[in-house]
C-alpha cells in the first residue's frame, strides 16, 4: 500500500519548486552527462569521427586514383596518337623510297637499252660502211671486168684508159 | 496500454462508489468490467500492484476520500514524497527522482548498446538510429550554433539533454511510470545547467569582464545603455527561463490531457450510464490520439531544449553573431 501522505494542494503543488529535488537533479544530471561523456558519447562521437575520416579519405583515395587513371588513358592516347603518327611517316617514307627505286630503276633500264640501242646503232653503221667499201671495190672490180672485156673487143687501150678513169671520177668519193 | 487505459477509466468510474458505498458496484463496461472485478475483488492493494502509476494512485485516491477529478490530475502529474516504484515496499523519495534514475540508466544502457552495435566501424541496429541523432545534434545544433570546432567542446552536455529529455518523455508514456521532466523542480535543474553552460562559454571565451561587456552590443549611444543594461541582465535569466517553463509545461500537459481524457468516462457516467458507456470509445481514442501526439512531443521537446541551449552557448560564445 503506497503511503500517500504528501498532502495534496492543487495548483500549489504544480508550480512549486522543490529545492531538494532540484538541487539532486542538478547533481545528478552533471553525473549523467560525466558518465556519458566519458563512456558514452566520447567513443561514439570518435567512431562517428573515424569513420567519416575514413569515408572521406577513401573518397580522396578514388579521387586521386580516378585522377591518376585520367592521366595515364590520357598519356596512353597521347603515346596512340604519336605511334600513329610515326607509323603514317614510315609508311610515307617507305613508299617514297620504293617510289625513288622504281625510278631509279627504270631510269637505268631505260639508260641501258638506250646504250644498247645506240651501241648496236653503231654497229650496224660501222658494218654497213665496211660493206658499203667492200661493194665498191667489188663494183670497181667488175666494173674493170666489164670495161675490160669491153674495151678489149672494141677499143684501144688509150681509150679505154680514159674512159675508165673519166667514170671512175664519176664515182662518189667514199671514206675510210 | 489500452488495458491501462481501461483499468483506469473503470477505476475511476469506481472511485465515486467509495464514497457511497450502500449502491452496487455497477460495471461500466463489458470490458471494464471484466478487468476491473478481479481487481475489486483482490481490494486495492492488488489494483496497486497492477497500475501503481495511474490507477492505484486513482484508487488510493479515492479510498481516502477525497478523489476528485482535479485531484486525480494533479496526482497523476505532480510529484509524491514517498514513492513505492511499481507498487513494491520499497519507499523511494519521490516519484520524479525515481523515474529521472531510471530514465538516466537508461540513456546510458542505450548509447553503450549503440557503441556495442559498432562492427567494423558501421554501427547496426539500435546504433544507427542514435547515431542520427548523435550526428543531427552534432553538426547541426552544436556545430552550426556554437562555432565549427568549439561545437565540440559542448556536444556532449547537448547530447546528453537530447537524449535524457526525449527518453524522459517517451519513458513516461509507458504505463504506471512518470515524466521526470514534466516537474518544475527537473526542469528548473537542467535549464540551471544550460545557463552555467552559457555563463561559462562567454566567461571562458572573453573572462569574466569581458563576457558582462559582451552583454551590450558595442558602440551603443551612452543613453540607450541605460535601457540595453538592464535588458541584457534580465535576458540572461529569461534564457533559461524560458527553456525551464517551456519543458515543463510541455511535458506537464500531455499527461493532464491524457489524465484529464482517460477521466471523461468516470466524469459522465455520474451523469447517466449510457452517456458513460458511449464516453469509452470517445475517451480512449481520443487519449490514443493524444499519447500519438505525445510521442511527437517528446522529440520536438528535446530538440528545442537542446537546439536553444546551443543557439544561447553560441550567443554567448560568439557575441558578435
Amino acid at each position: 500500500m503506497p503511503n500517500l501522505t504528501a498532502p495534496l494542494v492543487l495548483a500549489g503543488g504544480l508550480t512549486d519548486i522543490n529545492w531538494t529535488l532540484s538541487f539532486f537533479t542538478i547533481v545528478l544530471f552533471t553525473l549523467f552527462v560525466l558518465v556519458l561523456s566519458k563512456f558514452a558519447w566520447g567513443p561514439l562521437l570518435k567512431a562517428i569521427d573515424e569513420r567519416e575520416k575514413s569515408i572521406r579519405d577513401a573518397l580522396e583515395g578514388s579521387r586521386k586514383a580516378n585522377a591518376e587513371a585520367q592521366e595515364t588513358l590520357a598519356q596512353h592516347k597521347e603515346l596512340i596518337r604519336q605511334i600513329g603518327a610515326e607509323r603514317e611517316g614510315i609508311i610515307k617514307k617507305a613508299s617514297k623510297e620504293a617510289e625513288e627505286f622504281k625510278a631509279d630503276l627504270m631510269a637505268k633500264a631505260r639508260a641501258e637499252g638506250d646504250d644498247i640501242v645506240r651501241r648496236a646503232k653503231e654497229q650496224i653503221a660501222r658494218e654497213t660502211s665496211v660493206a658499203l667499201a667492200k661493194l665498191r671495190e667489188e663494183v670497181v672490180d667488175l666494173a674493170v671486168l666489164g670495161a675490160a672485156k669491153i674495151v678489149t673487143s672494141s677499143m684501144t687501150p688509150e681509150a679505154q684508159k680514159k674512159l675508165v678513169s673519166e667514170f671512175v671520177d664519176t664515182l662518189p668519193q667514199v671514206k675510210n | 496500454m489500452i488495458l491501462g487505459a481501461l483499468l483506469l477509466a473503470s477505476a475511476l468510474a469506481l472511485a465515486p462508489q467509495h464514497e457511497t458505498p450502500n449502491e452496487p458496484a455497477v460495471a461500466v463496461s463489458p470490458a471494464a468490467e471484466t478487468t476491473a472485478t478481479p481487481a475489486e475483488s483482490k481490494g486495492p492493494a492488488a489494483t496497486e500492484s497492477h497500475a501503481e502509476g495511474s490507477t492505484g494512485e486513482a484508487h488510493a485516491g479515492g479510498d481516502e476520500g477525497h478523489g476528485g477529478p482535479s485531484e486525480i490530475l494533479m496526482h497523476h502529474v505532480t510529484d509524491q514524497a514517498e514513492y513505492h516504484p511499481f507498487g513494491l515496499p520499497i519507499v523511494f523519495p519521490g516519484k520524479h527522482l525515481f523515474f529521472m534514475l531510471v530514465v538516466m540508466a537508461v540513456v546510458i544502457v542505450a548509447a553503450r548498446l549503440a557503441i556495442a552495435s559498432y562492427k567494423d566501424g558501421a554501427p547496426r541496429g539500435i546504433g544507427s538510429a542514435v547515431e542520427v541523432m548523435v550526428v543531427y545534434v552534432r553538426d547541426e545544433m552544436a556545430e552550426k550554433s556554437i562555432g565549427h570546432g568549439e561545437g565540440e567542446k559542448y556536444t556532449p552536455l547537448l547530447l546528453s539533454f537530447f537524449f535524457f529529455i526525449l527518453f524522459a518523455a517517451l519513458f513516461g508514456l509507458l504505463p504506471f511510470t512518470a515524466t521526470s521532466t514534466g516537474n518544475l523542480s527537473v526542469t528548473f535543474a537542467l535549464a540551471f545547467i544550460s545557463f552555467v553552460a552559457q555563463q561559462y562559454a562567454g566567461i571562458s571565451n572573453y573572462g569574466v569582464v569581458g563576457h558582462f561587456k559582451n552583454l551590450v552590443p558595442h558602440g551603443l549611444p551612452a543613453p540607450l545603455l541605460l535601457v540595453m543594461i538592464p535588458i541584457e541582465i534580465l535576458g540572461m535569466f529569461t534564457k533559461p527561463f524560458a527553456l525551464m517553463i517551456r519543458l515543463f509545461a510541455n511535458m506537464l500537459a500531455g499527461h493532464m490531457m491524457l489524465t484529464a481524457l482517460l477521466m471523461l468516462v468516470a466524469l459522465s457516467y455520474p451523469v447517466s450510464a449510457a452517456l458513460g458507456i458511449v464516453m469509452i470509445p470517445i475517451s480512449i481514442g481520443m487519449a490514443l490520439f493524444i499519447m500519438c501526439l505525445e510521442i511527437l512531443v517528446a522529440f520536438i521537446q528535446a530538440y528545442v531544449f537542446t537546439l536553444f541551449s546551443a543557439i544561447f552557448i553560441g550567443m554567448y560564445a560568439h557575441p558578435s553573431h
